[in-house]
């Protein structure tokens, strides 16, 4: 139990940077909870007045008294209620989301190669699933877990005050479900954690299923799949058989168990021998009856929030770990003077990781503000990756890359982000209308500046002769536009962006042919002051360059 | 393996098959009718008396069934078990001879025993509600 | 067939679940109604003996009562481990049903209807909507129903007893039915909005983080993180006012029950001083009344809690009531020696829009290429997909060598035609498994000869792990050409007479795109190949092509020639007149 509330302690203190300002709320909560344990406590003295005075005593009279009393408990009780519920949501919600926002936030701030080997459905569990876990320790694992053990205290003592012999019996149960409790939880714990890098894999298989469906039917693996799918659940099933076991017989049955032996029979039994023996008078059977249910109720709570916070620890380790993850210094780096445009390679070499064979070698090249470079080669050559390794998108394995003459291990990716504009083989657009996705290049453009920007990709006409326009919903990944419309819209997005430095993978792009020569004159109009890129192969964007550079093997 | 074999019994007894699991409710709802029909419940009837040095008066005709009568001034508070030596009922009052009257004198409430009744009846036809 | 689904609603959907275990569910429902029958008795045991014992302090009968009394709570006890054994047992299979059947269904659905979907959702559905399923039945419908039966029963002993108690609680009774049906209603509104927002906001996330990289690049950070923002704060702003609103419900529930409690006491008062009451009777009747009232709040909460569910058996019930390509007639099996495909006065348009073609005929004969080009949104692909049975053509008949499509199978169809998109399907796996999703059955050497074919052996070759390195996640990120390259070769263990190429290599750069139509030739040999192309590269290839516009076939010819002579295929590839 010591463990347990270290491991608590540990959670709370990580926890404790996200409650800035929402501190009192949990005091509240504290207050409130401790006036609610003082009323429960009340409870059964009203009672005991109800038995002696008005039933065995006979005086009526008495019965405003206690009728008094039972409402006043319950209207104060209502009302630390509704406060209690009002500071928890404000708690919690709001500790939960300054939490989820770190972490969302943590994704962006990791360098781009991490982008590659973690999962999507880890991502998502990780925000997700894992930080429901805080909830919990908003209000049930402190505050209720405190305020149990204060109760469990405080009626034990109230026990062994009416009738010790009694509470001697009552208090077997103690140790019983400390000890029951944790057995049980530690084997859930491990199931847990077992079982959570199946769902992750399954999470990963589903969403690749759920979103091939079209080639899944085409290739007619349609019944493997639900094969698959269901080798999976069943081993979900097995989990679950073994995991519910415990959980079942630790929530649910031991509590049923020791209800109906010790609470039903074995207090009355025993009770009924000491009042033979005229060691008690049945109000005060009955008044420790009731002790005796919070003191069961308040032991429940506390083992089973232990319980509970150890077969949870998996998720909530991970929940830590995030947390504890120093992010990479987004707005740190080194910033921009100015006038910095020019892009400099100095002997650079690259290689993929675990590939042997260089793609860059002794690699060197500039370009300076304003100019048109025509990148070429072959396939293969590595125009991409010098593009790539431009942007930050990777690291040389040799050699150095700098942008306005500051190193790009050191810069600050979002002052380059925002003078470089990319065009690249594949661009996002999110499922939502196309004026939003134009309000990603840039937040808040007016809708003149848009439709400039459109007129300007050459993709206005055809907004226009949408019947909604802007508000068009492009559906998912854009799967309703066409592959030229769509690389029209990130062009017009570009615009809107205003950069200095165009990127163009035009030998990537989407575009059909016609709106390729549409771009072509796109680039034309691009300021003269501008930088521009751009992995070329038709000899007319060649032409607009100024330079060219092969890239040869 | 062995956990395997465990499960797979344990999946057909208990969870397929409804015999067990019939059998052991049958078996619970004989033992407890068995049980219950086997204790044996004293009624009561409550009733007024009049105590006379070694003579309780009471109120009404009744068969006593058991040697004891009860006697109480209020239930809640002390209730006096006294052995009834003889008893004699006639002329609208029955006539109890008590060894030990416990000091008792005047008029005050009885509990007499007039029947028994096994649990079950007592649990599912309940006797009158005092 | 859109329909709402109440309380009783959503039991009939799942009973048909519940029928295939009805054994099992009649085992655990008489389970739990003996464990109510003995909730009820006990209290009157414990009456009875606590009678025993203060009044006529009858040891001798006081411990034979306990002894039946301690005898029916080790049967309890044992009867708890008969119920949970086939709780669990209910769970498991159950959940495990509804979640196949779902995966099932999804795997029927009619494209239009998963064209709209979104991926997160179904994700979401699969994983944790379905265990809402079993929840609902097991703890809001029999807990519910064993709940309200003890109710009953212990009512009905309280008015037997006395029936001025009994006229208490049936003041007190209707009030709490009241509440909890104005609230739930309530209750429910809150949880259908939830769900929704749910749905999206995890679509969007899915979105997101599978374009950090772009949404960094372009510095849309900012508006990202607003969404997040603003997305949480209507999620808690829900959350709050459906809690808020469960707890006065709860409140107003208790309330009527301590007015009931009160009562109660006074009247037991009254009766006190009567001299009329026994402590064993107001035990009991205490007793009752707690679990009367415990059990009016406990099935206040499972039918506020019912309320919250159901959104969820909902979405379940819509998923598995969707369109599905059931609808398809055709039985025969489609044989396919020639791969001649002739569209005949086709007519499609969509669920919600007007005709997309119109009075549509083509012939491709067999072994030709052909390219189908036009503008965006013309239905090429549509076109291409209904030759899949995707669609089914409102009027018109497509025929492949001589069969109608209509009267074969959707397995046989797809069978025989193989389909390259720009997106490849990959799993989380080695890149032979992932080959062999072409042909399962495919030896070594015809996946290796594929590889050969579409041009993979090389830079296999080159990988350490070979056939065997795992792809995906946690493993290698593969390069569009690769993609586009095992999508070849799955084409050739799969080895259909025609083959859809749907804008395939749009998302390549040229020159990987060269090579790609490099290891098509071979492909293309002797098959029938339909190409939705943008680029005229991809047109070049082909031997002839035609230009789909306002629903029909416009133009048609060999695509040197409309180059030269039709201002539509000029202006489509932006072909400058030569002047020659």
């Amino acid at each position: 139990m010591a463990g347990k509330m270290a491991y608590r302690l540990k959670v709370v203190r990580s926890l404790m940077p996200y409650t800035k300002g929402v501190k009192r709320f949990f005091i509240l909560i504290f207050i409130s909870s401790m006036i609610s344990m003082a009323l429960g406590f009340a409870g059964p003295l009203f009672y005991r007045l109800f038995i002696d005075r008005v039933i065995l005593g006979g005086r009526f009279g008495q019965m405003p008294l206690v009728a008094g009393g039972y409402l006043g408990i319950f209207f104060l009780d209502a009302l630390l209620a509704y406060a209690r519920k009002y500071a928890s949501y404000a708690l919690v919600n709001t500790t939960a989301y300054r939490v989820k926002e770190k972490i969302w936030q943590g994704f962006f701030a990791r360098p781009f190669e991490s982008y590659e080997s973690e999962g999507i459905g880890d991502m998502k569990m990780r925000l997700e699933d894992d930080t429901a876990q805080i909830e919990r320790f908003a209000g049930y694992q402190t505050i209720d877990y405190l305020i149990s053990v204060a109760t469990l205290l405080g009626s034990a003592l109230l026990l062994f005050a009416i009738e010790w012999r009694l509470a001697l019996f009552s208090a077997i149960a103690i140790p019983l479900t400390f000890w029951a409790g944790g057995a049980l939880s530690e084997k859930e714990r491990r199931l847990n954690d077992a079982n959570r890098e199946t769902r992750q894999v399954f999470s990963s298989w589903l969403h690749a299923s759920v979103q091939g469906w079209r080639e899944v039917r085409t290739l007619g693996i349609g019944l493997s799949q639900e094969r698959k799918c269901l080798w999976f659940l069943h081993r979900f099933a097995l989990f679950n058989a073994k995991w519910i076991n415990y959980w079942t017989a630790r929530v649910l049955a031991l509590p049923q168990i020791k209800e109906e032996l010790f609470q039903q029979f074995g207090l009355y039994f025993l009770g009924g021998l000491l009042i033979i023996q005229g060691r008690m008078g049945i109000g005060s059977l009955l008044v420790f009856v009731m002790y005796h249910g919070m003191l069961s109720d308040a032991l429940e709570t506390v083992s089973g929030t232990d319980a509970e916070l150890w077969a949870n620890k998996p998720f909530t380790d991970r929940l830590l770990e995030e947390l504890g993850r120093k992010a990479q210094p987004q707005g740190e780096g080194r910033a921009l003077p100015d006038e910095g445009n020019e892009t400099v390679f100095e002997q650079v070499s690259f290689a993929y990781p675990g590939m042997e064979r260089e793609v860059l070698h002794d690699f060197d090249l500039t370009i300076k503000k304003g100019e048109r470079v025509a990148i070429m080669g072959r396939s293969g050559s590595g125009k991409t990756t010098v593009l790539k390794l431009m942007t930050g998108l990777l690291r040389p394995t040799r050699g150095r890359v700098s942008f306005g003459g500051v190193d790009l291990e050191e810069i600050s990716l979002p002052a380059m982000h925002a003078r470089i504009g990319f065009v690249m083989q594949e661009n996002m657009l999110f499922n939502t209308t196309i004026r939003e996705n134009l309000l990603y290049g840039k937040d808040g453009a007016s809708e003149e500046e848009m439709m400039d920007a459109c007129r300007k990709a050459y993709i206005y006409e055809f907004i226009v002769g949408l019947p909604e326009g802007l508000d068009t919903v492009i559906g998912e990944r854009g799967v309703k536009l066409s592959g030229g419309q769509r690389q029209r819209i990130v062009l017009a997005r570009l615009f809107l962006r205003d950069v200095e430095v165009f990127v163009l993978d035009e030998a990537t792009s989407a575009l059909d042919q016609y709106s390729e020569s549409i771009v072509y004159d796109a680039i034309r109009n691009i300021p003269e002051d501008k930088t521009v890129i751009i992995v070329a192969h038709r000899e007319s964007s060649v032409a607009l360059c100024d330079r060219r550079v092969e890239i040869t093997g | 393996m062995q956990k395997s074999r465990f499960a797979a019994w344990y999946v057909k007894y208990i969870i397929k098959s409804p015999l067990v699991f019939y059998t052991f409710l049958s078996a619970g709802v004989v033992l407890f009718i068995a049980l219950s029909l086997g204790v044996r419940l004293d009624i009561a009837e409550s009733t007024q008396a009049e105590v006379q040095g070694q003579q309780v008066v009471l109120d009404g005709e009744y068969e006593l069934a058991s040697d004891t009568i009860y006697l109480y001034r209020d239930r809640n508070e002390q209730v006096y078990k006294l052995k009834v030596a003889t008893w004699k009922k006639g002329g609208g009052s029955t006539v109890c001879i008590v060894e030990d009257n416990s000091g008792l004198l005047g008029r005050m409430n009885a509990d007499v025993v007039t029947g028994s009744q096994t649990l079950l009846e007592r649990i599912f036809m309940r006797g009158r509600q005092a | 067939m859109e329909k709402r689904l109440n309380y009783l609603t959503a039991i009939q959907f799942l009973s048909k679940y519940i029928k295939k275990y009805k054994k099992n569910f009649i085992m655990f429902y008489l389970g739990w109604l003996f464990d109510t029958a003995l909730a009820v008795v006990t209290p009157i045991l414990s009456g009875i003996m606590v009678d025993e014992i203060i009044y006529y302090q009858n040891l001798g009968t006081f411990l034979r009562i306990s002894l039946v009394f301690a005898i029916l709570l080790v049967f309890s006890c044992i009867l708890y481990f008969f119920i949970y054994a086939q709780h669990h047992y209910l769970m498991n299979r159950y959940t495990l049903d509804i979640r196949r059947d779902l995966f099932a269904h999804f795997q029927q659905c009619d494209a239009q209807y998963l064209s709209g979907a979104s991926t997160g959702d179904m994700v979401v559905m699969f994983q944790d909507y379905s265990q809402e399923c079993m929840h609902f039945v097991i703890r809001n419908v029999i807990h519910f129903i064993n709940d309200i039966l003890s109710m009953a029963a212990v009512s009905a002993y309280l008015f037997l007893m006395d029936w001025r108690i009994g006229m208490f609680i049936l003041a007190a009774a209707p009030v709490s039915v009241y509440v909890n049906i104005v609230f739930g209603k309530r209750i429910r509104g809150y949880a259908d909005r939830q769900r929704d927002h749910y749905g999206r906001y995890i679509s969007w996330v899915f979105e997101c983080l599978s374009g950090l990289r772009d949404i960094r690049m372009l510095g849309a950070e900012a508006k990202v993180n607003r969404e997040f923002k603003e997305s949480h704060r209507r999620m808690f702003a829900i959350d709050t006012s459906s809690g808020f609103s469960a707890l006065t419900a709860e409140n107003l529930v208790k309330f009527t029950n301590l007015l009931a409690q009160l009562a109660i006491f006074v009247f037991a008062g009254y009766l006190a001083k009567s001299g009329n009451i026994t402590m064993g009777s107001l035990l009991v009747t205490v007793a009752f009344f707690s679990q009367l009232t415990s059990g009016i709040r406990g099935c206040s909460n499972k039918f506020l809690d019912a309320q919250n569910r159901v959104s969820y058996v909902q979405r379940v019930y819509d998923l598995l009531h969707s369109p599905t390509e059931g609808q398809w007639k055709g039985t025969g099996e489609l044989h396919v020696t020639r791969g001649q495909v002739s569209f005949r006065q086709v007519r499609f348009a969509y669920d919600k829009g007007g005709n997309v073609l119109e009075g549509l005929s083509l012939e491709i004969p067999a072994g030709e290429r052909f390219a189908l080009v036009g503008r965006s949104g013309c239905g090429k692909t549509t076109l291409a997909y209904m030759l899949m049975g995707f669609y089914r053509p409102q009027e018109g008949e497509i025929w492949i060598d001589g069969q109608k499509l209509s009267e074969c199978s959707l397995r046989s169809i797809r069978r025989s035609i193989g389909l390259v998109a720009q997106d490849v399907l990959l799993f989380d796996g080695t890149i032979k498994e992932n080959i062999l999703l072409g042909n399962k059955k495919a030896s070594e050497e015809e996946v290796l000869s594929a590889c050969r074919q579409s041009g993979l052996l090389e830079w296999i070759g080159s990988l350490p792990g070979g056939l065997d390195t795992v792809v995906g996640t946690g493993g290698m990120g593969l390069s569009g050409g690769q993609k586009q390259r095992i999508a070849i070769a799955r084409i050739y263990l799969k080895n259909p007479r025609i083959i859809i190429f749907d804008e395939a290599t749009s998302a390549l750069d040229r020159e990987t795109e060269e090579s790609i139509h490099e290891a098509w030739g071979s492909v293309l040999a002797g098959r029938t190949s339909i190409m939705i192309a943008h680029r005229l590269s991809t047109v070049m290839l082909c031997g002839r092509a035609a230009v789909l516009e306002k629903g029909r076939i416009q133009e048609m010819g060999v695509p040197e020639e409309m180059g030269r002579e039709s201002e539509t295929f000029r202006t489509l590839f932006a072909i400058k007149k030569e002047a020659s």
